[in-house]
């Protein structure tokens, strides 16, 4: 699948640059012809590359979920913490 | 009554003692999940540049831009209206060959925004040091998961590394046009052909220091990426001085990974790649 992706993004790199080649030979009426074929062309090599960048994720919606919970875990810790701390200096003061 | 007062005020005190240990060994850890949320912005950034850099054209100066505007109007056969107007100045430009698309700008949005969600479990570590120490153990796997991302767009960049697509494009164009080109003598045709390829050399460079300065940064992250995980894993059982041991490292490796040439960060780059996805 790999494999198969990087060589359609080879391909789609080429037919760009082709396309920009004969936007730039062109005199300016052909050039305006030209356009729409170049920015259909940048969109296929972005939607390929887009693609190849989602197929690596791995991370889920729930693993950020769980992210929130471990760091919201460790500030309520952080406040009993600050509490016991306080609670500690009040015995140390009166024992 | 006197040992009895003497027993719990070792233990109040021993039960402080025992929480700025604890914290100082979690502000340790904090510095080196921000070292890695760091990196990896940075990597992130690298990477935004790098992608849209490819459909990015060579600028054009002042006199370029008039001399190609004065060019069209004399050969354009047709109305100007509000739509091509902008073609007629910088064909380029209209093309809308400029920036990334937003479907791609949203899937890095959203990679990013995975490893900010990470970094921030720390925030506030060292004031749940001792009570919170789990959430650390429990943060592990979901840090494999983000090296292992790490390691699937360093992949990419060395399967398929960013060029600069445009640019190449307009090199080859203007090389036509001088093969083309019958008013020339040989001697000037083959000035033409050298200043072409003096183009072409400097562009090629330019395209190596864009691949090798992403891949530098997502090698820098997964690097970091990798020492955290040791810590994480460990956490229990690190004290005090592995952890700052472990700062200290973390930027001697970013330092030496700076040094490496471009051969060498591929080698580095796959043998991440295999750690990171075992």
């Amino acid at each position: 699948m790999s494999d198969h992706l990087n060589e359609l993004i080879t391909e789609a790199r080429l037919a760009y640059q082709n396309a920009v080649v004969a936007l730039q030979s062109a005199d300016i009426n052909e050039a305006l012809t030209l356009r729409p074929k170049v920015e259909e062309a940048r969109k296929l090599v972005e939607k390929l590359e887009t693609r190849q960048l989602k197929a690596g994720v791995v991370v889920t919606a729930e693993d950020v979920t769980r992210m929130r919970e471990l760091r919201e875990k460790i500030n309520s810790a952080a406040t009993l913490q600050q509490t016991l701390t306080k609670l500690a200096s009040i015995l140390v003061t009166f024992v | 009554m006197a040992l009895r007062d003497f027993v719990s005020r070792t233990l109040v005190i021993c039960f402080v003692g025992l929480l700025a240990a604890c914290s100082q060994k979690a502000e340790m850890l904090k510095l080196s999940a921000t070292q890695f949320g760091t990196a990896t912005e940075s990597a992130f950034d690298a990477y935004g540049t790098a992608q849209s850099a490819q459909f990015e054209p060579f600028a054009k100066s002042a006199d370029e831009k008039r001399a190609e505007f004065l060019n069209n109007m004399e050969t354009f056969n047709s109305s100007v209206t509000p739509a091509n107007v902008e073609a007629l100045v910088d064909r380029n430009a209209s093309s809308g060959t400029v920036g990334s698309s937003s479907e791609w700008k949203a899937t890095l949005a959203s990679l990013r925004q995975q490893y900010q969600e990470f970094v921030a479990i720390f925030d506030n570590i060292e004031g749940g040091s001792a009570l919170g120490a789990s959430a650390v153990t429990n943060s592990g796997p979901i840090l494999e998961k983000l090296r292992q991302q790490l390691a699937s767009i360093t992949k990419n960049l060395q399967e398929t590394p960013p060029q600069y697509l445009n640019r190449r494009a307009t090199l080859v164009a203007q090389l036509n046009a001088i093969r083309a080109d019958d008013n020339d003598d040989a001697a000037a045709k083959k000035l033409r052909y050298e200043l072409w390829l003096q183009s072409w050399q400097s562009l090629m460079a330019a395209e190596q220091e864009l691949q090798s300065t992403t891949l530098r940064h997502f090698i820098s992250a997964s690097t970091l990426g990798a020492k955290l995980q040791t810590q994480i894993d460990n956490y229990a059982k690190l004290d005090v001085a592995s952890l700052i041991k472990a700062v200290e490292e973390g930027f001697t490796l970013v330092d030496n990974i700076n040094d490496l040439s471009a051969e060498e960060l591929l080698s580095h780059g796959t043998d991440l790649i295999e750690t990171a996805t075992q």
